[in-house]
């Protein structure tokens, strides 16, 4: 009697343990990877994007529990721990954000999953504007989903500009038009920045440098002669680039040196001198105001009255009149994720137009889809309509190419030598060389 | 009993060995190995690496940036080592003849600075010479000194701050040499007619001439491989100003994300620390021969 009861004990306990076992096994997690960018917002604007998207998606997937995992690291690090995560099975996360510079050679690697089948039965697809979807296609593969892209531009504060008797709205024509208007703040509004460059940071290259050197003659093919498959090391172009940023900073006209070469410049003029009123000019990204949303941890409320936003006009204001540079994000799925499938079903979810609407509000780009402007929230986003009208005027890094990031080191190098006031001539000698170490002497040409 | 005495001393030091051959010994031949491909971190060469024989020495070789960096830790290494080498013997000898209290409480403070982080100390002398308002450039205002040092100075700012750290090192070493000399020798020396300079350098200082070298050759290995102080502080800039050998290696693996590249400049500051500690204990030997006669 007694061992039957214990029997009967045994085989019940094993039941539960069993059906335990295997409610554990069909609990599928998730796991997607994501770049924390400290400082700007107490909940990151990817957070509150996928706080909405996850209850979504659980609820449509009653199995599926989806973890975010963070990332806090500078930008070149997060990348390198991400790779390194997608290298082994046993770390490669579900869904990975990626910087749609890196999917090319990510792709490469082997790192990424073609989505191309599941692509083809998604409708949504066809709302991505074509060239966002270009952006994350190599080889007729699709790697990616963008999830924002961006623009840049000069911000400007309209009472500094009024004081100094410039007329609102500014919009210069060209660089010369830049410079007399920076000059005339500063002889006539004493103590503020007249035009911040952030050429003192060598990661700041876009909005340091190609914000000038695509507005030079060469446009497109001013870093990279696509025309001739060859990294242009010498030209007028680059010349008149380096030549306008040491006469910003000869003249006293950019930010204190030191001010610049700190690595948390961006963050300083954000969170304490756009507010305060110490800085005229801005030559950098829209996501500047993201910094002061209310979600924000230096919210700014009056910032849209104060600022303005005007287009980066080329050298001498020659066709086509403006330029900008763009880059962005993506979201992809790891070749070794052991859920491609579902992993596939949460990116459907979060890149539908109402959640990317709210995401690329929070995190200040601009949308990638046609339809998110359908969706208050991006409709009513500051400057939205200046932001899409600049997008016809951008440009995008030769980012594909595996040498791109040491290349864009020696670019940041040149750049910052140009701020010190170091010679033109041997600066541009400089990158140069290097750049013919980087690439090989038969991948490059002079431009005279 | 000889197969006695080779189990008496094999058994114990087996795990040491293991330890050594898994987290040092396997990795270092591996790292030797990857400097002679081209490996990378993504790209096609991630999965389709392959062996290039000595072609990421011959870049090295012709790369303007290399011998910037090889020159920026010459200076770096040789302010580092003679500063931390004088500093820690100067504190030894000034607190040998201190009260215990004093060299109790100088000690720990030292032993503070010494195992703090170093990324704790890098952001603390960030603030330190912070411009304006840091308490570095507070201090020496009446000067009209006061100025961004990590950009005016970078490399001499972060071999003061290194010197700072490193220092305890020298001075806990000195400290026990000190120590390990007989007050008679001193004394003899004194009722012999020598003052005070003549004794330390004539007496002392020939005394802990061992230490001294091991001092040497151990901190010039740590400085060589310094990396985490100097990356807190600049990241290797203004420009490239502070771009040490083991941030251009790092550089080149993981943001230029050329594994095989940066395992090359491994190797060559293996060597250069090979090289250096040989050419140390050579010398060291040599001026310690006639003594032994």
């Amino acid at each position: 009697m007694k061992s039957s009861r214990i029997l009967v004990f045994v085989i019940v306990g094993l039941l539960l343990f069993g059906l335990a076992v295997i409610s554990q096994a069909q609990q599928i997690t998730l796991t997607v990877v994501y770049h924390l960018v400290p400082g700007v917002s107490a909940t990151p604007a990817f957070v509150t994007w996928f706080d909405k998207v996850i209850p979504e998606f659980e609820t449509s997937h009653p199995n599926v529990e989806v973890k975010l995992m963070p990332i806090m690291a500078a930008e070149q690090d997060y990348y390198t721990k991400m790779d390194l995560m997608m290298r082994s099975p046993s770390t490669a996360p579900d869904v990975v954000s990626e910087d749609t510079f890196m999917i090319g050679s990510d792709a490469a690697a082997g790192y990424l999953l073609p989505l191309n089948k599941y692509v083809d039965q998604w409708s949504g697809w066809e709302h991505f504007y074509p060239t966002m979807q270009q952006i994350t296609t190599i080889n007729g593969n699709i790697y990616g989903i963008m999830d924002g892209s961006d623009v840049r531009g000069l911000w400007y504060n309209k009472d500094i500009l009024k004081e100094a008797g410039i007329a609102i709205p500014w919009q210069p024509n060209n660089w010369e038009d830049i410079l007399e208007t920076a000059q005339l703040i500063k002889d006539k509004v004493p103590g503020v920045i007249p035009l911040s460059l952030h050429t003192g940071n060598p990661v700041n290259t876009m909005e340091g440098f190609y914000m000038l050197l695509y507005g030079t003659e060469m446009g497109n093919n001013a870093l990279y002669d696509w025309s001739t498959n060859k990294w242009v090391i010498s030209s007028p172009g680059w010349n008149h680039a380096l030549t306008f940023i040491q006469e910003v900073f000869k003249k006293g006209l950019g930010e204190p040196v030191y001010l610049a070469m700190n690595p948390q410049y961006a963050n300083i003029l954000a969170g304490q001198y756009f507010p305060q009123g110490k800085v005229a000019i801005d030559l950098w990204g829209m996501w500047q105001y993201s910094s002061w949303l209310s979600s924000s941890l230096t919210p700014w409320p009056n910032w849209e009255n104060v600022l303005g936003f005007a287009m980066m006009p080329t050298e001498y204001g020659q066709a086509p009149g403006y330029v900008s540079l763009s880059g962005g994000w993506a979201l992809s799925i790891p070749s070794n994720s052991k859920y491609p499938g579902l992993a596939w079903d949460l990116i459907k979810d979060a890149e539908s137009a109402a959640n990317l609407a709210i995401y690329d509000y929070y995190t200040a780009n601009t949308a990638v889809r046609d339809d998110e402007i359908n969706y208050s929230i991006y409709a009513n986003s500051p400057f939205a309509a200046t932001f899409a009208n600049i997008m016809k005027y951008t440009h995008y890094r030769p980012a594909e190419f595996s040498v791109y990031p040491a290349v864009s080191y020696q670019v940041g190098l040149a750049m910052g030598n140009a701020m010190l006031g170091k010679p033109i001539e041997d600066i541009m000698s400089a990158y140069a060389k290097a750049v013919e170490g980087i690439v090989g002497i038969e991948n490059t040409e002079s431009i005279k | 009993m000889k197969k006695n005495s080779y189990k008496s001393w094999i058994i114990p030091l087996l795990p040491a060995f293991v330890l050594l051959g898994m987290f040092f010994i396997a990795p270092a031949i591996w790292a030797i190995y990857v400097s002679f491909t081209n490996m990378n971190l993504t790209g096609s060469n991630a999965i389709h690496w392959q062996f290039v024989g000595f072609y990421n020495y011959y870049n090295i070789i012709l790369d303007n940036s290399f011998w910037t960096s090889l020159l920026v830790t010459a200076y770096f290494l040789f302010g580092s080592v003679a500063g931390q080498l004088i500093l820690g013997l100067l504190l030894a000898v000034y607190l040998k003849g201190q009260k215990l209290i004093i060299r109790s409480v100088v000690e720990i403070f030292a032993i503070i600075a010494w195992v703090m982080p170093e990324v704790v100390t890098g952001f603390a002398w960030i603030s330190f010479l912070n411009y304006p308002g840091g308490l570095g450039n507070v201090l020496i205002s009446f000067l009209g000194l006061s100025q961004p040092w990590l950009f005016t100075h970078p490399l001499f700012s972060v071999t003061v701050a290194n010197i700072w750290r490193g220092s305890t090192f020298s001075l806990l070493m000195f400290i026990a040499a000190l120590d390990g000399i007989p007050k008679e020798l001193p004394e003899a020396a004194k009722v012999d007619g020598g003052n005070q300079l003549q004794i330390f350098f004539h007496v002392t200082l020939p005394l802990i001439k061992t230490t001294i070298l091991t001092d040497l050759v151990l901190i010039t290995l740590f400085t060589i491989g310094a990396f985490t102080l100097v990356f807190t502080m600049t990241s290797g800039g203004p420009g490239d100003a502070t771009d040490l050998l083991s941030i251009y290696a790092y550089r080149q693996a993981f943001n230029f994300y050329s594994i095989g590249y940066g395992s090359a400049v491994s190797v060559i500051m293996l060597i250069i620390g090979i090289l250096l500690s040989i050419t140390y204990v050579t010398f060291g030997y040599r001026s310690e021969k006639p003594e032994f006669k």
